[in-house]
């Protein structure tokens, strides 16, 4: 059974804009790892959102661990986001007033079940925060800690309850080579033992080796032109 | 549900200083509103309370609303006096149970001096029929005599036993146009506070007043021309400058002729309108009999304009706190999106997340209503002796009352309108940017 597929879809913000995205198929197998490339602006943010069950497509279906999410009712939806999909994003992924532990467990607040083994979420959030190297931060504020840590913390939180799929949006393009390298690493090694699925959205192309397969959305989406205006406009093209 | 409020709580208080000044803010438009409202109440209850247990009050004609603010406010003077044959006339009435005649015109310090009898004291009551208490002696019993009203009192430093000096007429800083030391007068009474302009009066004995005029001598009309001509019955022609009864002498003491009006109660209240209508028809003196409850309600329609000035613009201060609460709500929902973004990944709905935005702004409008109230309330009890002395004004600190319970409603519904039509946009942008990362 795929980790996702998709087929068929079309999805456009409102009748009076264009399309954004028609991908006919796209698929992740259960435990695989995808790095999904593309520039700013082409869609993948919005790609990430149709998963996620935040939008639905005009047309077409988006099935997720075998269920078929715009099939769900709205609570049924979001409910089944809290269980399967473990987000990161690029920054600010945490509630600055909630303690390193309850940003790590807020999923479990909405649905998601600890996973086998932890008798609570604060457990499994302990054992995560310290296989990810920052055990030491579970009672602090949001506020005390450097981005590559609070991006552990995002780590910790979308990998508890092992979700069936972890969607990460550019979760390193704030950190320096060297905590990429090793958020990487540690990342890769949790979702290993949870088998959760990794479907990892960047527009750089530098850290497609170590995935299993590498993706360009352009490859996928036929819809190829830039249709959001990026609030910043990058004077050469990309950020590097 | 429970997590939500634990998340809306977390976030106030992580913002516990926007939190608290949003709260203030509401607090203090809800505060001036509360106590605007319960000014007008007091200010309405002093006036409605400075008279009691009187069911007509009765001078010469003029207009209603004069004849009650000389007679009970000491505001204005009277035109001119009534003779004691309509006080006799008065008495002489069936449904009658007494009739206690009272002078006004001269005052001491900014007080006024009442010339009236003993039993004023027995029959004229305040606040719904409270009796006027001597904190310190007892009623005077010669013309020599006088009692005093506690702001007097405390104002002039008198205590039992002093002597007063006090003037012929009236001037705006108090002391007469001229005064009389020959005749001064001993404190044998000192009031204790009523809150009424009762505080604010010297009483003495209609002969005392008469007293204050005798040494005037020649050039004024009243004792000397009067006890010559003690059955003048025409008082309108009277004292050019000002009127404070007139007087004949007997035996050495003088003798009120005429006053400036009288209270009268009935032994039935019932027969209130029918003794009104016997005075003011009566073919005697031209008399105006008026119910103090009936003249205050007109005196107060007078001065309605004011209230609803009060009232409108305690209200602006509402909206205006109100508005802020929008504002600051609608300033934070820019900054909060991302947090709004995470939420939505983690699982939270439309409905948790509008839930809890709207709470939050509940929390707030819930707050600022019960600290304004609470301060306003508090307040008042605190400054409330003070206030009393100060203006007269009393403030019965009543339980909280159907309208203020009304008013808490409306305010809690505004403010909730306000609140989550402010939060609205947070929660429309958390629903349209889905995971965008916008900052």
């Amino acid at each position: 059974m795929d980790a996702l597929l998709l087929k068929g879809v079309e999805f456009r913000y409102s009748a009076k804009t264009p399309r954004v995205l028609s991908i006919p198929v796209m698929s992740v197998a259960a435990g695989e790892k995808v790095f999904l490339f593309g520039p700013s602006g082409s869609g993948k943010t919005t790609l990430l959102g149709l998963i996620g069950g935040l939008f639905l497509p005009n047309s077409g279906e988006i099935t997720v661990l075998g269920q078929s999410i715009s099939q769900m009712s709205h609570g049924a939806r979001d409910r089944f986001r809290a269980q399967e999909i473990g987000f990161i994003f690029q920054v600010f992924n945490l509630v600055s007033y909630l303690s390193v532990q309850d940003n790590v467990t807020l999923p479990c607040k909405f649905g998601r079940r600890v996973s086998a083994g932890f008798a609570t979420a604060a457990e499994e959030a302990q054992f995560l925060l310290e296989k990810l190297g920052v055990g030491e931060l579970v009672g602090k504020n949001i506020s005390d800690l450097s981005i590559g840590q609070q991006q552990r913390v995002a780590a910790a939180r979308a990998l508890i309850g092992s979700p069936g799929i972890i969607i990460a949006d550019e979760p390193t393009s704030a950190l320096d080579e060297e905590a990429r390298a090793g958020f990487l690493n540690v990342l890769f090694a949790q979702a290993k033992r949870e088998g959760s699925s990794i479907l990892f959205v960047s527009h750089d192309r530098g850290m497609a080796p170590q995935f299993d397969r590498s993706l360009a959305l352009s490859s996928i989406n036929t819809v190829n032109t830039p249709q959001t205006t990026p609030l910043i406009t990058p004077l050469t093209g990309e950020f590097k | 549900m429970k997590q939500i409020m634990i998340l809306a709580i977390r976030s106030l208080w992580h913002r516990r200083i926007p939190t608290v000044l949003t709260i203030i803010s509401i607090s203090m438009s809800v505060a001036l509103f509360v106590g605007v409202d319960k000014i007008r109440e007091a200010t309405r209850d002093a006036f409605g309370g400075a008279i009691s247990k009187v069911d007509l009050i009765v001078g010469p004609r003029t207009g209603t609303i004069s004849l009650l603010l000389f007679s009970v406010f000491h505001v204005g003077s009277p035109t001119h006096n009534i003779t004691l044959k309509a006080l006799e006339f008065a008495a002489a009435q069936p449904e009658v149970a007494w009739v206690v005649p009272f002078s006004l015109g001269d005052g001491f310090h900014g007080a006024s001096v009442v010339g009236t009898t003993p039993e004023f004291f027995e029959h004229y009551k305040y606040r719904d029929g409270t009796s006027m208490v001597y904190s310190l002696g007892h009623v005077f019993s010669g013309d020599s005599e006088a009692v005093i009203g506690s702001d007097v009192a405390e104002k002039q430093h008198l205590a039992l036993g002093d002597k007063m000096v006090l003037s012929h007429g009236h001037t705006e800083d108090g002391d007469g146009f001229e005064k009389h030391e020959d005749h001064p007068f001993t404190v044998t009474g000192v009031l204790a506070v009523t809150g009424t302009p009762i505080d604010k009066s010297v009483f003495v004995t209609l002969g005392g007043l008469g007293e204050i005029h005798r040494e005037i001598g020649a050039d004024t009309p009243h004792a000397d021309d009067h006890h010559e001509d003690s059955g003048h019955d025409d008082p309108q022609h009277e004292g050019e400058h000002h009127e404070q009864g007139s007087f004949r002498e007997e035996n050495g003491k003088l003798i009120a002729t005429s006053v400036s009006g009288f209270f009268l109660g009935a032994k039935n209240r019932m027969d209130s309108l029918n003794l009104q209508r016997t005075l003011n028809t009566w073919d005697g003196d031209a008399l105006l009999a008026i119910l103090p409850g009936m003249a205050m309600g007109e005196l107060w329609k007078n001065l309605s304009i004011f209230e609803t000035a009060m009232s409108l613009i305690s209200f602006c201060v509402v909206v205006a706190g109100m508005l802020g609460l929008f504002v600051s709500l609608y300033i934070l929902s820019g900054q909060r999106q991302r947090e709004m973004t995470v939420l939505r990944a983690v699982g939270a709905g439309p409905v948790t997340i509008f839930t809890m935005l709207a709470g939050e702004a509940v929390c707030l409008v819930i707050g600022g209503i019960g600290v304004g109230t609470g301060v306003m309330y508090g307040g008042l009890y605190l400054l409330r002796p003070w206030i009393e002395k100060k203006f007269s004004i009393s403030f019965p600190i009543s339980g909280v009352s159907r309208s203020d319970i009304m008013f808490a409603a409306i305010l809690l519904g505004v403010g909730c309108v306000a609140g989550v039509l402010a939060s609205f946009n947070s929660y429309r942008a958390a629903m349209r940017e889905g995971l965008a990362t916008r900052f």
